[in-house]
C-alpha cells in the first residue's frame, strides 16, 4: 500500500496563494474556511524583519486524532493512507475537529458536513496531482509516495532534513516541510503569534 | 521578537458552543442522582423507594433534556439517530457515550414501569431488577467520567488533559446528584432521610476541596497549564472561579449544611448553591485555556 505525502520546501514558498485559491475552486470551499491555506508568520524587529510563508493543509497523519475520535466512523483512510470524511456518515458532531490539533477540519454549512482536504483523491486516482500541487507557481510542493525510494518526494525529503508541524503531538503527519529557518516553530506555540508590546501604539503623540 | 498577524489564528473558532458545554454540564446530574439513589437505598427504608422514583423520574427527564440539546446541536434529529445506530468507532467516548445514555434511558424507563405497575418494596426484588440496577449504576458511574473522557481528546478544553479532570466530573455528578436528592426529600417531606443526605453531600464537599487543591497544584509544571491558572486565579475566568465555585459552590453549602443541620429551608438553599458551584466548575473545565 502506498503511503501518499507531501512535501513543502519553505524555501520557495512567496506566499501567493495559488494553492489556497486553486483548492477553493476545486472543492467549492466557502468563505471563511480553508482545506489549504498559507500562514504568515513574522519575526525579527525591524530593520531586520522576515515573513514566513507555511502552507497548512490536512497533515494526513498517521496517527490521525479525528479518524480515533469520530463516533460515526465517517472519517476514513483510504488506501494511498488519505484521511477523508464520508459525508454520508458524518452527523456532524465536531469531534474530528475538536481532536485535530492543526485545525484542518471546518463546517461546510451548505452541505452541513465537516469538511477537509483529501490529497484530492478524486485526481490523484487517476494519476492527477493535487490542485494545490498544480497550481503552485514555485514548485515549493511535491506530492507523492513516501514509501516509493524512486519517487520525487523520497529523494527530495532524503536529501533535506525535514520535519513536521507539532512533531510533539505524535501524529506522524504525512505532510513534511523543509525548513531551515524554523519558521514552524513560531506557529507551534500559541504564546508567538501576537505580539502585545509593539512600538507602534497608534497614539500620534 | 515575532510578531505575526492576528487573523492568521494558529487553530479556528473551537467547534463546541454554548450547547455542548450545557450538555456536558448537564450530563453529571442524571449520573450523580441515580448514584446518590442507589447508595441511598442501601441505606434507608421504605421512604426511599419514593425518593428513588422522583430520582429516576428527574434522571430520565435530565437524559432526555441532554439529548434534546445534542440534536439541538447536530440541526437534525436525524443525526441523532445516526449516532445511535452506527457504532463504526467505539474508540471513539462519544460513540461509547451516546450508547451509554441509550442503555441508561432505556434501564430507567423500564424500572419506572415496573414501579408503577408493581410498587416494588426495597426487600422484595427480583434478580432481573436488581441486574438492570446495577447496569443502570454502571452506566451512571461511567456517565460520570465520560466528559472528561471526550474533553481530554479536544485541544480546544486543555483543562480536561489534566489528571484530575475524571475526578471532578465525578465527584460534581455526585454532588449534584446529591444536592438534588436532598431537594427531593425536602419537597415529599421524607425529613428521616436528611440527615443521611446531607452527611454525604458534606463529606462529598470535602472531597471536592481536596481534588480542587490538587488541581490547582497540578497545574504549576507547564507554561500553557500556568496560563490557565493565570487565567482562573486573576484572569477572565476568575469571578466565575472565586464567586461560583469557591464561593457559592464551597462556602455557601457548607455553612447552611453544617451551622443549621436541623433546617430545611437551610438544606435546600445549600443544595441549591451545589448545583451552581459544581455547574460552574464543570463549565470552567470546558472553557478554560481557550
Amino acid at each position: 500500500m502506498a503511503h501518499l505525502g507531501m512535501l513543502i520546501d519553505l524555501n520557495l514558498c512567496i506566499g501567493c496563494h495559488a494553492c489556497s485559491v486553486a483548492c477553493k475552486a476545486e472543492f467549492d470551499v466557502p468563505l471563511g474556511v480553508f482545506r489549504d491555506t498559507v500562514k504568515y508568520v513574522e519575526e525579527g524587529t525591524y530593520p531586520r524583519v522576515t515573513r514566513h510563508f507555511i502552507p497548512v493543509l490536512c497533515n494526513h497523519c498517521e496517527d490521525a486524532p479525528c479518524l480515533d475520535a469520530c463516533p460515526t466512523g465517517a472519517v476514513v483512510r483510504a488506501s494511498g493512507g488519505e484521511v477523508m470524511i464520508d459525508e454520508g456518515d458524518c452527523n456532524l458532531n465536531r469531534f474530528c475537529m475538536a481532536a485535530c490539533p492543526y485545525g484542518a477540519i471546518y463546517v461546510d454549512e451548505e452541505k452541513s458536513v465537516a469538511q477537509k482536504c483529501t490529497f484530492c483523491h478524486h485526481r490523484t486516482s487517476e494519476g492527477r496531482q493535487p490542485a494545490c500541487v498544480d497550481a503552485c507557481p514555485t514548485n515549493c510542493r511535491i506530492f507523492g509516495d513516501l514509501d516509493d525510494p524512486d519517487s520525487e518526494i523520497s529523494k527530495r525529503a532524503a536529501a533535506h532534513d525535514t520535519r513536521v508541524w507539532k512533531d510533539e503531538q505524535g501524529t506522524r503527519p504525512s505532510v513534511l516541510y523543509v525548513d531551515p529557518k524554523n519558521a514552524l516553530n513560531l506557529i507551534a506555540d500559541d504564546g508567538v503569534q501576537v505580539d502585545t508590546n509593539a512600538d507602534l501604539s497608534g497614539d500620534p503623540s | 521578537m515575532n510578531v505575526a498577524d492576528a487573523a492568521h489564528r494558529i487553530l479556528p473558532e473551537p467547534p463546541w458552543g454554548s450547547l455542548i458545554a450545557i450538555y456536558f454540564v448537564l450530563i453529571g446530574l442524571p449520573s450523580g442522582l441515580t448514584l446518590m439513589s442507589w447508595w441511598l437505598r442501601r441505606e434507608g427504608d421504605s421512604s426511599t423507594t419514593t425518593v428513588e422514583r422522583y430520582s429516576n423520574w428527574i434522571a430520565l427527564a435530565g437524559l432526555l433534556v441532554a439529548g434534546a440539546l445534542l440534536i439541538a446541536d447536530l440541526g437534525r434529529p436525524f443525526r441523532f439517530y445516526l449516532m445511535l445506530t452506527r457504532f463504526d468507532n467505539l474508540g471513539s467516548p462519544i460513540a461509547v457515550g451516546a450508547k451509554l445514555i441509550a442503555v441508561k434511558v432505556f434501564v430507567l424507563a423500564v424500572i419506572l414501569y415496573a414501579m408503577r405497575r408493581r410498587r416494588p418494596t426495597v426487600a422484595a426484588k427480583s434478580i432481573v431488577e436488581t441486574s438492570l440496577a446495577w447496569i443502570l449504576v454502571a452506566t451512571s458511574f461511567a456517565l460520570a467520567l465520560y466528559p472528561a473522557s471526550v474533553l481530554a481528546r479536544s485541544w480546544a478544553s486543555p483543562l480536561a488533559h489534566t489528571s484530575g479532570a475524571a475526578v471532578l466530573f465525578a465527584l460534581t455528578a455526585l454532588l449534584m446528584g446529591a444536592a438534588v436528592t436532598i431537594l427531593i426529600v425536602a419537597a415529599i417531606g421524607a425529613d428521616r432521610q436528611l440527615p443521611v443526605i446531607r452527611h454525604a453531600l458534606l463529606a462529598l464537599l470535602g472531597f471536592f476541596c481536596v481534588a480542587l487543591v490538587f488541581e490547582g497544584l497540578s497545574l504549576g509544571s507547564e507554561p500553557a497549564d500556568r496560563r490557565i491558572m493565570t487565567e482562573l486565579i486573576s484572569g477572565d475566568l476568575a469571578t466565575t472561579f472565586w464567586a461560583l465555585i469557591v464561593g457559592v459552590g464551597v462556602a455557601v453549602p457548607a455553612t447552611c449544611l453544617s451551622a443549621f443541620p436541623n433546617r430545611r429551608g437551610m438544606s435546600v438553599l445549600g443544595a441549591t448553591a451545589v448545583i451552581v458551584g459544581t455547574s460552574a466548575t464543570r463549565y470552567l473545565i470546558f472553557v478554560a485555556g481557550r
